[in-house]
């Protein structure tokens, strides 16, 4: 309810329906849970094996796509994997999107300064609105959104604090979101 | 004796032989206190400039080929304020009122300086 | 709460994270040491080692120098209102950035850290008062503040110096703890959500071509394939009349997803 009431004051009305979020972070963030937990229809996950330097095939990487439908808009999430190397992914996917929403383990600070890159980079190279979704609060021990954003030297307003298994609690990032970019239109 | 103690007794002897030196501080090249005589004034924002304005004080020298850095002085119609290398690790700050005798300064000052940059090489 | 290991947050950077926050800050290191800083308010008050209290500026940097070499220790912050009258020193927190800075470069000899900024990344000159921020570093600040004056980079700061790059990277990781420099973000703008069904669908499969696809995108070294430029241009962007806007609505919009792909694939 208060996701379509966001979303409606941030499309203002606007006729187009289609809306388009790129959700990215480091690997373990919980993009792939945050997807498949706000989506209506089924989450297209694909894990492909990859190769590392050494010519080991260990990793795997994952490419997440899922998609929500809120009255008229549809809303389209598309994840990325969290490897440097697949910053063309990166450049592919965050062109056209209405906003990008960044996801970071509150439970693993070893995330943070692949995080503190991506949000440098993603900063510096582009101008669309992003939101900061710091998972795992329903653990005891986590950086709430607030250590987050003093870390990253950002606004706390552009960070928020969820449980990615959680629908309800995955759906703050996207109210947030919205908001943002209402507040940033309306100037 | 500890390190502190013996850096104090430098600053006590400097202040002493020249009457005309009000105050006195040492600071790590970093900006840190070590020790100081200072009665107005922050001790912490001092030490801070005083390791900076040697940095800018080199940096000068190398640029204008003066050789190795001696001392900076910064000038103002109340008073006067030396600022000496003392060693690698530190730097020695002196405040005078205007109108002292600046060789006699000089002379004390760069003993004491060379007193410290010992004490801190043997401590460190 | 805040947490973790100094491999990944180093000291320096966990005091400015502490900030206003008042309270104690502990650190073990792998063979069960304990350190300790106390903090209320922007001030240092002081640091134990084990049970022993630290007593001068000397024993503190040692004690710093110490720590830095021991990247595997863990620490935590514990949030507390301390009393005042356990205080050895009185320092503010942000030299006690500068000195555990200091101590910090001998932890990178042999890897570039992780914590370290993008080569690329651009930085602008804050225009705060450098007088404070020791000799060492207002060295570096003179020669790199005409660059960041128009922001700069790592990379570029490498050409146009003659400093290391990794050095560069430790003075600008350092430059932005102490204020003295920020990411030099662009305005936020909005693209236009795509039209209509179909240019969603042309880029979806898009994605399926070159992602989910080919062995070569898989691979990762390998670019993946070109998309031909046909598929390109069919990603249309919503052409916004001005006067079908409400006022203020979407005003900054960006075209430059044709040309995006145009240079791209060039
Ligand atoms: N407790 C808890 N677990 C989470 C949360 N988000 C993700 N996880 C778990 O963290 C692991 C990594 O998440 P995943 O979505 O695969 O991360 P990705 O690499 O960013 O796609 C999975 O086991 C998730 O179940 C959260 O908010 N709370
Ligand atoms: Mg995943």
């Amino acid at each position: 309810m208060v996701l379509k009431t966001s979303l409606e004051r941030c499309m203002n009305n606007h006729k187009n329906q289609n809306i388009k979020i790129f959700v990215t972070g480091p690997s373990g963030a919980g993009k792939t849970t945050f997807i498949r937990s706000i989506s209506q229809s089924e989450v297209l996950t694909t894990d492909v094996p990859c190769t590392n330097a050494k010519g080991k095939k260990e990793t795997t990487v994952a490419m997440d796509y899922g998609s929500l439908n809120l009255d008229r808009y549809a809303i389209h999430l598309f994840g990325s994997p969290g490897q440097d190397r697949f910053d063309f992914t990166w450049d592919i996917l965050r062109q056209g999107a209405l906003g990008v929403i960044m996801l970071v383990g509150g439970h693993d600070p070893e995330q943070l300064p692949l995080l503190k890159k991506m949000h440098d980079k993603f900063l510096t190279e582009l101008t669309i609105p992003y939101i900061l979704g710091v998972t795992h609060q329903d653990l005891a021990e986590v950086w709430t959104p607030a250590e987050v954003a003093d870390y990253l030297e950002i606004d706390p307003f552009l960070c928020v604090g969820i449980n990615a298994l959680d629908e309800n609690s995955a759906t703050d990032v996207l109210v947030r979101l919205f908001e943002i970019i209402e507040k940033e239109i309306e100037g | 004796m500890s390190i502190s103690e013996e850096l104090n007794i430098v600053l006590g002897g400097l202040r002493s032989a020249v009457p005309e030196i009000t105050a006195a501080l040492i600071a790590t090249t970093d900006g840190l206190p070590v020790a100081h005589s200072l009665s107005s004034g922050d001790p912490n924002r001092l030490s801070a400039m005083a390791a900076t304005a040697l940095g800018l004080g080199k940096r000068i020298c190398e640029t204008y080929g003066g050789g190795e850095f001696k001392e900076n002085t910064v000038s103002g119609s109340e008073g006067q304020m030396f600022i000496y290398s003392a060693g690698g690790k530190a730097v020695l700050g002196v405040i005078t009122k205007t109108g002292g005798n600046v060789g006699l300064i000089h002379l004390e000052a760069r003993d004491a300086a060379s007193k410290i940059a010992t004490i801190l090489n043997r401590g460190m | 709460m805040l947490f973790g290991k100094i491999k990944s947050i180093p000291l320096p950077q966990i005091v400015r994270i502490i900030g206003e926050k008042s309270g104690v800050l502990e650190i073990k290191s792998p063979e069960n040491n304990l350190y300790s800083f106390r903090f209320a308010r922007r001030l240092f008050l002081g640091a134990k080692k084990q049970d022993n209290p630290i007593g001068d500026t000397f024993a503190l940097k040692s004690m710093l120098l110490e720590l830095s070499q021991k990247e595997e220790s863990f620490f935590i912050f514990k949030e507390v209102e301390l009393q005042e009258d356990d205080v050895s020193f009185s320092l503010p927190a942000v030299q006690l950035i500068i000195a555990s800075l200091h101590s910090l470069r001998t932890m990178y000899q042999k890897n570039l850290p992780i914590f370290f900024p993008d080569p690329e990344t651009v930085f602008l000159s804050t225009g705060n008062d450098p007088s404070w921020i020791g000799s060492e570093f207002f060295s570096f600040w003179i020669e790199a503040e005409p660059f960041f004056a128009k922001g700069t980079s790592a990379k570029e700061l490498a050409k146009n110096l003659p400093i290391e790059l990794e050095d560069i990277l430790f003075h600008i990781y350092t430059l932005r703890l102490l204020n003295m420099i920020k990411t030099a973000s662009k305005k936020r703008t909005f693209y236009l959500p795509i039209s209509d069904q179909s240019d969603l669908n042309s880029i979806e499969s898009h994605h399926t071509n070159i992602h989910l696809g080919s062995d070569s995108a898989a691979i990762g070294s390998k670019p993946p394939p070109l998309p031909s430029e046909s598929s390109t241009t069919a990603i249309q962007i919503y052409q916004s009349d001005q006067q079908d806007i409400k006022k203020g609505l979407l005003r900054r919009l960006i075209y430059g997803f044709k040309n995006f792909f145009r240079k791209m694939y060039e």
